[in-house]
C-alpha cells in the first residue's frame, strides 16, 4: 500500500463518515478521497482495451474474429478486451445479529459503508451492480444490472439493511450460486462465524463458477483481543446465550480458538484463490478501498 | 442517670451494615454483549461456589461478634427490661432527717444502711427522701446531714400515703431512722399507714447513749436582776435509771454568772431556778446557758436567753356595775402578771372617762349589754384604746344555768389566721358548760367557738382600736377556762398584741413558721438578714430551721426572737421494738444498727453511672472498629476471581 494512501486515512475515519448520514454521500467521499491526486486512474480493464487472443473454437461468436490476422495468417483468433471479462459486481452483505456488535459503529454499519463505496466504484466504471444480504438465508437481493438507476437501487437496499438474526453463513453462500449465474467479481462482507471448512466448502462453490472473489472480514477490536478483566457473563447476540467466562480463559483460550479459525480460513481461501482481507472497524475506510483497487489491479494483470 | 439507654439501639442498626457491606461487596459476573459464543468456553463453576461459601463464613462470623458485641454492652438494658417486666412496687427509700439523728454516730449508720440499701436493690430504681417534717426527695450524692427539725411519724405517713397516691405501682418504704420515742403523734392511729403497700424500718441508734436536753427562760421583773429557769431532761437508748451529775452553768460574755450541779436519771426532767442574776449596765441583756458535760447530742447542751419582762405593761381593769367575781379577778391578775408581762390596774368609769393615760382596758360588762356596751368603753375604743370585753352573765336575771352542759363542750374552731396565733395553744382540755346560743353581730369576727357553737372569744372591728370579747364569766362555771394554760397564754397574746401592734412571738420552736408582718425584717444569729422588705403590705411566712437568737427589726426599735430547739428532739429513746414492729405490721423486723458501724466501706451510686457512662462510648466504638475491619478485610481478601491467589 502506499504511503499516500495511508494519510488520506486520516481524513476518513468510519465514526466521522458515519455523521455524514446518507451512503451515497459516503460512498461518494470515500472514493473521491481514495482516487484523488493518484498517478493512474483505477479505471483501467474497462471500455475496450485489448487483451488477448484466442483460437476461435466452433460456437464463438463470428463478430469477435479478428479478419485482419485472418487475412495475414489465414487463422482464425477471437479478440478479447479486458472490459468485458469482470463488468458484473456482486456484493453480498452479512446481516446476521453478530455483525450489529461494535462501537462507535456496528460492524454492519462499516460493512455498508464499504460496499457503498465498492458500489459507487463500480457504477463510475459502468460496472454492473447486484446486492445480496443474508443471515439465516437470503433477505434482500437486487440482481446485477447496468442501469443507471443500479447505485441508487444498491444504496437502498444497503440503507435498509438491519442485523438481523442468527446466522447459516455456510448454507446460504453455497446456495448463492443459482442466483450467481453471471460470472463476474463476488464481494462478500461478514465476520465470517461459523465452521472454517463449511464456509471454504460454500466458498468452492462460487469459485467453481468462474467468480472472482474477496472477502472483508470485518471484526471489532473487542473480538481479536477482548478485555476481560473478571468473571464476566457474555452474552451471544445471535442465540442470546449466556457465557460465563474466566478472564484467564479469554486469554489463551479464546485466543488459541480463533486464531485457528482464523488460520483455516485464510488457508482455505489461499487455496481457492480468493482474497481474504480482515479489516477492523476502526480502522479508516480509504485503507480498505485501497485493498480492494489492489485487488482488482492484481486481477486485471 | 437512667439505665435505659437508647445509643444501644445504635448497636443494633449498626448489625445491618456489615450485611450491607457484604451485600455491595458480591461478585456479580457482568453481563455483556458478545458477537458469538462460537470461541468462548463457560467458566469452572466450582471455583466460585467454593468462593461464595467462604464469605458467607466470613460474613456470618462477623454478624455473630457485632451482635455479641450489642448485646454485651446493652446488657444493663436487658437487665432493666427483664426487671422492668417483673416490677411489682417502687421503693422509697426515707432518711430521717430530724435533729436527733444528729446523735454521735446515728447519720453514719444510716448513710452506711442508705449504700447497703441502694446496693441491695442493684439497677431498680429507688427514690430517696428525707424526712424532718416535710417529705423530700433527694439523691444519694448529695444528701445532707441533718438539721435541727423534728420529726412527726404521724405526719410521715400521712405524707407518704399522699405521694404513693399519685404512683402507677404499689409503694414499698424503708424507713432509716432512729425511731424516736418522741416523734410517736399522740393520737397513734396516724402512723397507721393505708396506701403504701408495706413499710420496713431499719433502726439506728446509739447502744447504751444518754444524753441531756437543756431549756432555759430568763426573766427580769425590776430590771436590774433577772431569774433564770432551766430545765434539764435527760434520755437512754437504753432502759438504764442511772443517775447522772450534771453542771449547769450560766455566762455573760467570758463571765460566769451563776452554775448550778444537778443529780438526774434518764427520763427524768428537772427544773432548777437560778436567781438574782444581775442584769448588764448594756442593753445585752443576753446569756449563755450550758451543760458543761458532753453527751451523744451536743446541739442542745447549750443555748443563748434574753432577759425579758423588764417593763411589764400596764392593763387597767374595769367593772360595770361590779360584776366581776373575786375569782375573775383572781384569775386574770395572775395570768397578767405570769413572767412579768403585765400589772393590773383597777379604775372606775369615771377614770376611764377622764382622759387618763389609758391604753389597754380589760372591763367585766353584763352580758345583756353586748349590742350596747357602755358609752365610756365605746368612747374609749373610737378613740384609739384597745379593750377586752369579758361578758358576765347578770346571775339575777340568767335563766338559763339549768340547760348549761355538764360535760362541757370542746373546742372544735380555732381561727388559724388571726394574728393571735391561737392555734399554739392547747385548747384541747377547755371546756364550755354554757349552752347559750349566740348570734354574732355582722362586725364580728368568731375566733374560738365550741362543739355546741357557743363563742369563746371574738373580735369586733372598729374604727378605732382593738375590741375583743371573752364570752365567759371568769368564775370557772361557765367554763373552765380560767383553769387551763390557754388562758395565760391568749391573755400575754392579747397584752402583747395590744402593746406592740404586731404579733411576733418573743419565743418559737425551730422549724415553726413565722408570720413576719410587713415592714419587718429579721437578722439571723450569724447576722444575715431573711425576707425581703416590702410595701406589698402583705406578711411574710419564714420557716426558721436554725435555732438561736434572732433580731427582729423595725421602724423605731428592735427587739429578740428566740428560737428554741424542740425539746422532744433531745430525747433520743427509741420505740420499743415490739412497737416498731407493730407499727411496720411486722412485714420486716428492723435490726438494729450498732452506732460504731459508721467505718463500714460503702460504694455510693455515682460509681454506677460512671460505669454506665463509659459504655456509651464503647459500644459504637467497637462497633465502628469493627465495620472498618470488615471493610479493610474485604479489600484485601487477597482471592482473585478465578479463585487463584
Amino acid at each position: 500500500m502506499s504511503k499516500s494512501a495511508n494519510n488520506y486515512g486520516r481524513w476518513l475515519k468510519p465514526d466521522v463518515l458515519a455523521r455524514l448520514g446518507s451512503l451515497d454521500l459516503i460512498a461518494r467521499t470515500v472514493v473521491d478521497g481514495v482516487t484523488h491526486g493518484m498517478h493512474r486512474s483505477p479505471n483501467f480493464g474497462h471500455s475496450q482495451d485489448f487483451a488477448e487472443y484466442r483460437a476461435y473454437n466452433d460456437g464463438d461468436d463470428l463478430r469477435f474474429i479478428d479478419w485482419n490476422v485472418y487475412a495475414r495468417s489465414d487463422k482464425m483468433f477471437i479478440k478479447r478486451y479486458r472490459g468485458e471479462t469482470n463488468s458484473a459486481v456482486n456484493l453480498l452483505l452479512d446481516t446476521s445479529a453478530s455483525m450489529g456488535y461494535g462501537e462507535p459503529i456496528s460492524k454492519l454499519d462499516y460493512a455498508r459503508y464499504i460496499l457503498a463505496s465498492l458500489a459507487y466504484m463500480g457504477h463510475r466504471q459502468k460496472d454492473a451492480l447486484g446486492l445480496i444480504t443474508m443471515d439465516e438465508g437470503v433477505s434482500g437481493q437486487i440482481e446485477p444490472t447496468s442501469r443507471t438507476d443500479s447505485l441508487s437501487r444498491v444504496l437502498g437496499l444497503l440503507d435498509k439493511s438491519d442485523a438481523g438474526k442468527g446466522t447459516a453463513l455456510a448454507t446460504t453462500i453455497e446456495s448463492l450460486g443459482v442466483h450467481l449465474n453471471r460470472r463476474g467479481v463476488v464481494v462478500l462482507v461478514s465476520d465470517l462465524y461459523g465452521e472454517a471448512s463449511d464456509i471454504i466448502t460454500a466458498l468452492q462453490t462460487l469459485t467453481h463458477l468462474g467468480h472472482e472473489i474477496i472477502i472483508f472480514r470485518v471484526l471489532a477490536a473487542e473480538e481479536i483481543n477482548p478485555t476481560v478483566k473478571s468473571l464476566s457473563t457474555l452474552v451471544d447476540l445471535e442465540t442470546s446465550e449466556k457465557v460465563i467466562v474466566d478472564p484467564e480463559f479469554i486469554k489463551r483460550g479464546y485466543k488459541k480458538s480463533f486464531g485457528d479459525h482464523t488460520e483455516a480460513l485464510e488457508q482455505g481461501c489461499r487455496r481457492l484463490g480468493i482474497d481474504l482481507v480482515t479489516v477492523q472497524i476502526d480502522q479508516a475506510l480509504d485503507d480498505t478501498l485501497h485493498q480492494y483497487i489492489q485487488f482488482r489491479e492484481q486481477r486485471a494483470q | 442517670m437512667s439505665i435505659q439507654w437508647p445509643w444501644y439501639l445504635l448497636g443494633l442498626v449498626l448489625l445491618g451494615l456489615p450485611w450491607l457491606l457484604h451485600l455491595f461487596s458480591r461478585h456479580f459476573a457482568p453481563e455483556r454483549p458478545f458477537p458469538s459464543k462460537q470461541f468462548l468456553e463457560a467458566a469452572d463453576p466450582p471455583k466460585s461456589r467454593t468462593r461464595q461459601l467462604q464469605y458467607r463464613l466470613l460474613f456470618a462470623l462477623r454478624t455473630l461478634m457485632l451482635l455479641a458485641l450489642c448485646v454485651l454492652f446493652a446488657m444493663p438494658w436487658f437487665n432493666r427490661t427483664q426487671q422492668a417486666g417483673d416490677v411489682t412496687h417502687i421503693n422509697y427509700l426515707v432518711m430521717d432527717h430530724s435533729m436527733s439523728m444528729r446523735s454521735e454516730g446515728r447519720w453514719e449508720s444510716a448513710i452506711d444502711l442508705m449504700n447497703a440499701h441502694i446496693r441491695e436493690l442493684g439497677d431498680e430504681d429507688v427514690q430517696l427522701f428525707t424526712f424532718d417534717g416535710v417529705l423530700e426527695a433527694a439523691t444519694a450524692g448529695t444528701i445532707t446531714a441533718p438539721g435541727f427539725l423534728s420529726a412527726d411519724y404521724g405526719d410521715l405517713i400521712r405524707q407518704l400515703d399522699a405521694r404513693a397516691a399519685n404512683e402507677s405501682l404499689p409503694v414499698h418504704v424503708t424507713f432509716i431512722s432512729d425511731v424516736q420515742q418522741t416523734s410517736v403523734p399522740a393520737h397513734k392511729n396516724a402512723m397507721l399507714y393505708g396506701t403504701i403497700e408495706q413499710l420496713a424500718i431499719k433502726r439506728v441508734a446509739n447502744l447504751d447513749a444518754v444524753n441531756f436536753g437543756l431549756r432555759a427562760a430568763a426573766r427580769s421583773f425590776d430590771g436590774v436582776h433577772a431569774n433564770i429557769k432551766a430545765t434539764l431532761s435527760a434520755s437512754a437508748s437504753n432502759d438504764s435509771s442511772q443517775a447522772f451529775e450534771r453542771t449547769v452553768e450560766v455566762t455573760q460574755g467570758d463571765r460566769v454568772v451563776a452554775s448550778r450541779a444537778i443529780s438526774i436519771r434518764a427520763g427524768e426532767s428537772k427544773e432548777l431556778v437560778l436567781e438574782q442574776i444581775p442584769l448588764p449596765a448594756s442593753n445585752d441583756t443576753s446569756f449563755d446557758v450550758r451543760i458543761l458535760e458532753d453527751d451523744v447530742l451536743a446541739q442542745d447542751n447549750q443555748l443563748q436567753v434574753v432577759a425579758i419582762g423588764s417593763n411589764p405593761e400596764i392593763m387597767s381593769v374595769i367593772q360595770y356595775n361590779d360584776l366581776a367575781s373575786p375569782a375573775a379577778l383572781v384569775f386574770v391578775e395572775t395570768a397578767l402578771r405570769a413572767d412579768g408581762v403585765a400589772t393590773m390596774n383597777m379604775i372606775t368609769e369615771a377614770g376611764l372617762s377622764s382622759g387618763e393615760s389609758i391604753s389597754h382596758v380589760i372591763a367585766f360588762v353584763d352580758k345583756q349589754d353586748r349590742s350596747a356596751l357602755p358609752a365610756s368603753l365605746t368612747d374609749f375604743v373610737a378613740a384609739g384604746g384597745n379593750a377586752l370585753v369579758m361578758l358576765v352573765p347578770n346571775t339575777s336575771s340568767d335563766n338559763n344555768s339549768a340547760d348549761d352542759d355538764i360535760k362541757g363542750s370542746e373546742i372544735t374552731f380555732i381561727d388559724p389566721v388571726h394574728a393571735l396565733a391561737l392555734n399554739r395553744s392547747d385548747w384541747s382540755s377547755v371546756k364550755v358548760y354554757s349552752n347559750e346560743p349566740y348570734t354574732a353581730r355582722p362586725s364580728e369576727q368568731i375566733l374560738l367557738q365550741s362543739a355546741n357553737g357557743v363563742p369563746l372569744l371574738s373580735e369586733e372591728i372598729t374604727e378605732g382600736g382593738r375590741l375583743f370579747f371573752l364570752h365567759d364569766a371568769l368564775d370557772g362555771n361557765s367554763s373552765n377556762l380560767p383553769q387551763q394554760a390557754a388562758f395565760v397564754e391568749v391573755l400575754h397574746s392579747l397584752v402583747n398584741y395590744f402593746s406592740t401592734h404586731d404579733l411576733v412571738p418573743n419565743v418559737i420552736e425551730v422549724g415553726e413558721t413565722l408570720n413576719l408582718p410587713p415592714r419587718m425584717r429579721l437578722i439571723r444569729p450569724d447576722g444575715n438578714a431573711i425576707g425581703q422588705l416590702t410595701d406589698s403590705g402583705k406578711p411574710q411566712l419564714l420557716q426558721l430551721d436554725e435555732p438561736g437568737i434572732y433580731t427582729l427589726l423595725e421602724q423605731t426599735r428592735e427587739r429578740s426572737l428566740r428560737v428554741r430547739l424542740d425539746p422532744a428532739e433531745s430525747d433520743i429513746a427509741a420505740m420499743p421494738i415490739a412497737a416498731t414492729d407493730a407499727w411496720q405490721s411486722r412485714a420486716i423486723l428492723g435490726e438494729p444498727v450498732a452506732g460504731d458501724a459508721a467505718s463500714t466501706t460503702v460504694t455510693t451510686g455515682n460509681d454506677v453511672s460512671i460505669r454506665q457512662d463509659i459504655w456509651q462510648y464503647l459500644l459504637p466504638l467497637f462497633a465502628v472498629l469493627l465495620l472498618l475491619e470488615s471493610m479493610f478485610a474485604n479489600r484485601h481478601l487477597g482471592i482473585k476471581r478465578d479463585g487463584s491467589i
